[in-house]
């Protein structure tokens, strides 16, 4: 598990940064907010082969995320397949509040130019590859 | 059965500055995104803007008409169709499907000022019992 907070000052930098007016946000982050920000801790854990190409995103938003609020995200290679040299990973993220409920589950879908042993289908941000 | 909210579009400049901007807050910092050397040698030639940005419009329009429901209760599955070079003008826009066993579904869609299509998939909502 990889701890993830959004604070305040990510909110606010979130909204300036896409031009969303905040007023929606004063008590809950804007959930692509949340969810970019899982992605970006996930593959800073599990880093991608420069080059890597996001193609497609899923996102179910299962209950707002206060500022501040500690959360835990998990990051699982669900699938991976090669198409004309590169490899093609769904990776599936969870985003759990610390008292367990999952807040926010998705799936990312990035195309690699090159193997990594990062990368393999099995590696979890829990369960680093050796 | 009366069919989904009307969602309004969301247009806006992407533009170097917002990139620069967003791979802060964001916290990704490829510099595929921001800086044209690293990009001149990318498939794509120039800085491209984040997918997450360009999806963040859809986001935004989603927001506008059910507020912090969406956040609660919405979902999304979007493909990127192709890379958004700043500066772009990026309209997001989404079109009620319908509205069956109490989730509101739309089609989702981004495009650039050209009518190149950066960006498709669907959303839905979860409506409130």
């Amino acid at each position: 598990m990889i701890a993830v907070v959004l604070d305040d000052a990510d909110v606010r930098a979130y909204l300036a940064a896409t031009g969303e007016p905040p007023e929606h946000w004063t008590e809950a982050a804007p959930p692509l907010a949340v969810g970019a920000l899982v992605l970006a801790a996930l593959t800073e854990r599990m880093p991608l082969p420069e080059g890597t190409v996001h193609i497609s995103q899923e996102f179910e938003f299962l209950r707002a995320v206060a500022p501040g609020e500690p959360l835990e995200a998990q990051l699982r290679v669900a699938q991976r397949s090669e198409r004309g040299g590169a490899v093609v990973l769904a990776l599936d993220l969870e985003l759990h509040a610390a008292a367990g409920a999952a807040v926010l589950r998705g799936r990312a879908t990035v195309v690699a130019p090159t193997p990594t042993a990062a990368v393999e289908a099995g590696a979890t941000t829990s369960e680093p590859p050796a | 059965m009366s069919g989904p909210p009307e969602v309004a579009p969301v247009r806006r400049l992407i533009d170097q500055a917002r990139v620069v901007a967003y791979a802060h807050a964001s916290r990704d910092l490829n510099p595929m995104h921001t800086d044209a050397a690293v990009a001149a040698a990318t498939d794509f030639g120039r800085p491209v803007a984040h997918g997450m940005l360009v999806l963040a419009l859809v986001s935004e329009a989603m927001t506008a008409t059910f507020g912090a429901r969406w956040a609660e209760a919405g979902a999304l599955k979007v493909r990127w169709r192709a890379p958004a070079t700043q500066p772009v003008t990026v309209t997001a826009s989404a079109e009620p499907r319908g509205v069956e066993g109490g989730v509101a579904a739309y089609n989702v869609r981004c495009e650039d000022e050209l009518g190149t299509v950066l960006l498709t998939g669907t959303a839905s909502v979860r409506l409130e019992p």
